[in-house]
């Protein structure tokens, strides 16, 4: 197994720029108030990380109740909405309509610049190493067509697969070569390459996209995901007044190992898990700053008050090196 | 046509440290299934129900369709044309025998009994770290290789003096021969032959009567790539360091996975060269690092190994022919083109290291 680091700079205001994130926020608060404010019509579930049922709540976001594992550690949302409420909120919502004409469209420039080119090196050195007949990629929740578009330029590939595309309103906006698919059962190992970006946090039930993934794959097809994990720095130290946990936008926020293990259970062999995140400490610097008062160790509000930006960039890198950021890439192989 | 009956009997010859790794990896793989274990000291094998064998001919006796040749260095090209002579497939640890006319010694019975398939422990081919790096260059996305710098470095240590690898007879040199000739095979790997040697053989420390530190230059004269090799035994801490620049971008492999973890974690240091608006390179490329956690070296070289047996197919990676290629190097930088010792002013006398070896 492998693990990448990046060392170059990145700001958030990069990809999430701070007006319109905030901006974004605000709505789905509003909207989920509205949407789920029926706690009846939430459903009460097992932590997704490793199915322990006796976690309880410990703090609440927006009217959603998060628990934190005491098992394998993961944060998620309990009680939840269902997919199908999932699809209607993003479909619907002011917050999921503000989303994908605004924000998907505004950020997609710096997107394409700092985590699309990455993506695509990402895929190519993997294809390269360990499938080089790979034909035919599946993106399992497309949220932006044009990455699709970037990676049919490679020549990589000759078929491409995006999977509820309309959970994004991005069906109108796919690149004319790919063909859009409801997930379910279509798909048996035929696929070479299944992606699943920044979905398994969203996703109702993060075992069921495994499955899903597992099905779908042929032998010695590859599985690659990216998601937000509770084991990095952001939420370690900051928990609840974590910026980025948000619902339901992240329903899920795996623990590393809850991933790993579901992902081998699910059938496949993990040959890389790296923490390429850029952004812990610079969150968490800008949240102290805010917030002075949040509690946050006496060690943390040291380095920020007392070492330059190369200490910082260093102690990110050394989150990186040893799999400790909050931002996660994972690829395995089906057995 | 030769039918292949699984799973395939395997003797081991020697049981020391590389013996008993390759012991786990007979019996981690389900084609292979141990018969016997040779070693002159019957204790080595510490009370295993695996029949023992004074003498590596009784083994041979006994038909095994493979045998590991884990012995001193003296003693690979006997067993191993011995084996091969009766058409056993032989892995052996590398260096593959002493010299120059050893492994030449070992090619001939390889010629004579083309049945047999013969391959040698380069196992740092296998390397995660390495592996990805060749898959990069060949890939060609950064351009043909101009050159490599490799350095290869132990601390000595405890019982460095007394250790058999610094026995003349029984290893035939010094650091080269043992540690720096992964580097040389990793240097064809990546890049095949090299006709220009230029070098310096020295002993700054040790006094055992081998070399304990070796600076080469190797050159292609067509493609005019290089590369330089640093094997020493006087670096005062374990080091691995593969540097590897082509056109557009260059690879650096810095610390390899082991079994006692010393030589620090794998990591491959990737980067592209980045040319400013002059379209000269910037200083300071972003670099990426992969790590790796496994070293699973030892294992897949023999699974390719039984894979070339179970499906006939010819070895790809250290077989003769890279043996014979490679010692050609080792050769070569031990004496120049006059056959005389490369030596420094600190170094051997010639009668101590190469007296009777070449
Ligand atoms: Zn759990």
């Amino acid at each position: 197994m492998k693990s990448v680091v990046f060392l170059d700079d990145l700001k958030e205001s990069d990809i999430r720029p701070e007006k319109m994130y905030d901006e974004y926020k605000e709505l789905l608060r509003q909207d989920t108030l509205k949407y789920f404010s029926d706690h009846s019509l939430l459903v009460k579930v097992a932590c997704p990380g490793c199915l322990n049922k006796n976690s309880k709540g410990v703090f609440k976001k927006d009217g959603f109740n998060y628990c934190i594992c005491d098992k394998c550690g993961s944060f998620f949302v309990s009680p939840r909405p269902s997919d199908e409420a999932l699809r209607d909120f993003y479909k619907n919502s002011r917050a999921g309509i503000f989303l994908r004409k605004k924000f998907l469209t505004n950020t997609l420039e710096s997107r394409s610049k700092n985590i699309f080119s990455y993506r695509i090196q990402w895929i190519t050195g993997l294809v390269e190493e360990y499938a080089p007949s790979a034909k035919v990629f599946l993106d399992y929740g497309t949220r932006y067509p044009t990455f699709m578009k970037e990676l049919d330029n490679t020549g990589i590939f000759s078929s491409f697969f995006s999977v509820k595309p309309e959970y994004f309103g991005q069906e109108d906006l796919l690149p004319k070569n790919v063909k859009t698919a409801e997930a379910k059962c279509i798909f048996k190992e035929d696929i070479d390459v299944f992606a699943a970006f920044e979905i398994v946090e969203r996703v109702f039930s993060p075992r069921e996209l495994f499955r899903q993934a597992s099905a779908a794959c042929r032998k010695g097809g590859l599985f690659i995901i990216t998601s937000a994990t509770s084991s990095g720095f952001e939420y370690q130290v900051l928990k609840e007044h974590s910026p980025n946990i948000i619902a339901p936008d992240r329903l899920n926020i795996l623990a590393l190992e809850a991933l790993t293990n579901q992902i081998e259970k699910s059938g496949f062999e993990i040959i890389e898990v790296s923490t390429p995140g850029r952004l812990d400490v610079e969150i968490v610097k800008r949240v102290y700053e805010k917030n002075p008062g949040i509690p946050l160790d006496s060690f943390w509000k040291y380095i920020f008050n007392n070492r330059d930006a190369n200490a910082l960039h260093s102690f990110q890198e050394y989150l990186q090196q040893f799999r400790l950021s909050s931002h996660v890439r994972i690829a395995a192989i089906k057995k | 046509m030769n039918k292949i009956k699984l799973p395939l009997k395997v003797g081991i010859i020697g049981y020391g440290k590389v013996g008993r790794i390759r012991h786990k990896c007979v019996e981690n793989h389900p084609h292979l299934e141990l018969i016997g274990i040779c070693d002159s000291d019957p204790k080595a094998l510490h009370n295993s129900k695996i029949k023992h064998y004074g003498d590596y001919k009784q083994l041979l006796d006994k038909n095994p369709d493979i045998v590991f040749v884990c012995t001193y260095n003296l003693y690979i090209p006997e067993i191993s044309i011995e084996a091969i002579s009766r058409g056993i497939h032989v892995f052996s640890e590398k260096p593959p025998g002493r010299n120059l006319e050893d492994v030449k010694a070992i090619k001939r019975a390889a010629i004579n009994n083309p049945f047999a398939k013969v391959k040698f422990g380069f196992n740092h081919r296998y390397h995660e770290g390495v592996a990805e790096a060749k898959t990069i260059v060949d890939s060609g996305r950064l351009g043909k290789i101009m050159w490599m710098r490799g350095v290869y470095g132990k601390a000595g240590g405890q019982g460095y003096d007394c250790n058999w690898r610094n026995n003349i007879e029984l290893s035939g040199g010094g650091i080269l021969i043992d540690q720096g000739i992964h580097m040389l095979d990793l240097f064809r790997f990546f890049c095949g032959e090299y006709d220009e040697v230029k070098s310096f053989v020295g002993n700054s420390y040790w006094k055992v009567g081998v070399e304990d530190n070796v600076f080469a230059l190797l050159r292609n004269s067509k493609t005019a790539q290089t590369a330089m090799i640093h094997s020493s035994a006087t670096q005062w801490r374990h080091k691995f360091l593969l540097e590897i620049y082509m056109e557009k971008g260059y690879l650096e492999i810095d610390g390899i996975l082991s079994s006692t973890r010393t030589y620090g974690r794998e990591t491959l240091k990737t980067a592209r060269c980045v040319l400013d608006d002059n379209k000269y390179p910037l200083p300071n490329p972003q670099e990426n690092m992969t790590y790796y956690d496994n070293d699973n070296s030892w294992r897949d070289e023999i699974n390719e190994f039984v894979d070339c047996i179970v499906a006939n197919k010819p070895i790809n990676n250290g077989g003769i022919d890279d043996a014979v290629k490679t010692m050609e190097l080792v050769q070569r930088i031990y004496c120049d083109d006059n056959g005389k010792p490369n030596l420094g002013a600190d170094s051997l006398s010639r009668r101590a290291l190469y007296g009777r070896v070449l």
